[in-house]
């Protein structure tokens, strides 16, 4: 257990500059996310750690840290598992913070639950797949600034990185606006309704579930990531 | 220290077939050959980064039973530094070190002073050679019994392979250490070596002490008409120049023909390493 706790520490050591930046920036979005959909902070959570985990990888990767993990006296499962551990404190860690700044805010507040709820019956769908657009657009920005950042100057290839993530961005937000005038008609309708009513309802249901499902997909992650390294090796 | 034992490793297009050799304890050895050779296959192999066939023990204990006792025996250095490129040396100290068991600090900063390098620079800001004197500082720093280096020369001007040569030379002063390093650069073995493995094609060409091998082969050179078949046979990396020819031979096979008829001269490690590799091709 040792040999986990010292590559988390490695890890977190590796990715500290990074997460300082995302977890600021999650608070940031939290607070503006309380004007619109606090949902959106789990997506947004999976956006700002993407970029975190993503950092932590390619710096290593760049940096030849197969040959530590190979040369250093670690076995492999204590990598797996450290590396699990990490990724997931990468998403937990401001995903707590975050929603303790918007309760603080929601408790002070800047924005009430009658508010949200007033507010996304003024707004017409269509401004807020935009809204969300520009939230994921804006993120992705602050991903890539990690990525500049670490880099220490915008070069051609990573600019182009920056580009093809705010595509993606955008290409999600279209997906999602298409969804909303497909999806959102006829008999479709009605289910989906329900289905989100239902979830806006048991919000504490939903988080959970999303953890649970987050944390099967890190499990199952690791355990796999532990088959390929015992059998694949350098 | 380190006995390899019949290690086969495959890739496509290459084979590490049946490599042998053994390094005693207090000695240097050189570990030859061209690239691709299989010089840092062996290596990976030693610490267990790929799968092989073979068995490879280090004081003792087998690489894969006791691979953790055996990884806090052995320091590495390779051509680049791998710990994070944004870590300080002070990080690298830190983290890098919390993973042994006899990682000492003081130690850690003693060498890093005595190798001018500032514990405040990043990794990403070392040159090949501080690079490589970093390596050293970890591995030194976690008492390794045995070190692996893998060309740890190459790229590196004069003044900094002279002075790596008298740190691994300091290194087995007591006797208990040893020292694995591969290179294609045979003033470093002439220097410094004791045992030399020349790998050809994947193989072992020759493996024992430097002095012996120095002693062993003639580079033998004259009119080819003068080769006959039983002679050919003994003939390594024969090339034929016209009506005269060049070649490799071991001196006592070489007493059994007219030593009058060709022109002799002692082979050096990097005349053998070109031979061998004739020999193959």
């Amino acid at each position: 257990m040792k040999g986990v706790a010292n590559v988390v520490k490695m890890d977190m050591a590796v990715c500290r500059k990074a997460m300082t930046i995302m977890t600021l920036s999650m608070l940031l979005a939290g607070i503006f996310c309380l004007f619109f959909l606090t949902p959106l902070l789990l997506g947004l959570f999976v956006v700002g750690s993407t970029a975190v985990i993503s950092v932590i990888f390619s710096i290593e990767n760049k940096s030849n840290m197969e040959f530590f993990y190979g040369c250093f006296p670690i076995r492999k499962w204590e990598y797996v598992v450290g590396r699990s551990i990490t990724s997931f404190c990468v998403m937990a860690i401001p995903s707590v913070i975050s929603i303790i700044f918007v309760q603080i805010g929601m408790h002070f507040s800047l924005c009430r639950n009658e508010d949200v709820r007033t507010i996304m019956e003024m707004t017409d769908k269509y401004q807020m797949v935009i809204m969300c657009a520009f939230i994921m657009l804006g993120f992705a920005g602050g991903a890539n600034l990690l990525l500049a950042s670490y880099v220490g100057k915008i070069e051609s290839r990573e600019f182009l990185e920056v580009v093809l993530l705010l595509v993606e961005a955008a290409i999600v937000s279209i997906i999602f606006f298409i969804i909303q005038k497909t999806v959102y008609h006829g008999d479709n309708q009605k289910f989906v309704t329900d289905m989100t009513g239902f979830f806006s309802k048991h919000e504490v249901l939903s988080c959970v579930l999303l953890i649970a499902v987050g944390l099967v997909f890190l499990v199952a992650g690791a355990m796999i990531s532990l088959k390929i390294l015992k059998k694949k090796r350098i | 220290m380190l006995n390899i034992t019949n290690l086969c490793k495959e890739y496509e297009g290459f084979k590490l077939d049946n490599v042998s050799f053994y390094l005693p304890k207090g000695y240097i050895m050189g570990l030859v050959g061209k690239n691709g050779a299989g010089k840092s296959t062996t290596i990976k192999s030693i610490m267990n980064i790929l799968d092989f066939q073979g068995e490879i023990q280090v004081n003792g204990h087998g690489n894969i039973a006791d691979e953790m006792t055996v990884k806090q025996a052995v320091g590495v250095v390779v051509d680049l530094p791998f710990f994070p490129i944004t870590f300080t040396l002070e990080q690298v100290g830190k983290y890098a070190g919390a993973f042994y068991e006899n990682w000492d600090r003081d130690t850690y900063y003693n060498l890093l002073n005595k190798f001018g390098l500032s514990a405040k620079k990043k990794v990403s800001e070392l040159s090949r050679g501080m690079g490589v004197k970093l390596q050293l500082a970890v591995a030194l720093s976690h008492k390794a019994r045995l070190l692996v280096l893998d060309e740890p020369t190459s790229g590196l001007d004069p003044v900094a392979r002279d002075e790596l040569m008298d740190i691994l030379m300091e290194f087995i002063e007591d006797g208990e250490n040893s020292v694995l390093f591969s290179t294609h650069i045979s003033a470093d073995l002439e220097k410094i070596a004791d045992y030399v493995t020349i790998l050809s094609s994947g193989k072992v060409f020759y493996t024992g002490e430097k002095d012996i091998l120095m002693e062993q082969y003639d580079i033998i050179k004259g009119d080819y008409s003068k080769v006959d078949d039983k002679m050919k046979k003994d003939l390594i990396g024969l090339r034929r120049y016209g009506d005269s020819f060049e070649a490799m031979i071991s001196k006592e096979k070489y007493k059994l023909y007219d030593v009058n008829s060709f022109q002799t001269e002692s082979a050096k490690i990097d005349d053998v390493l070109i031979y061998a590799e004739r020999s193959d091709s």
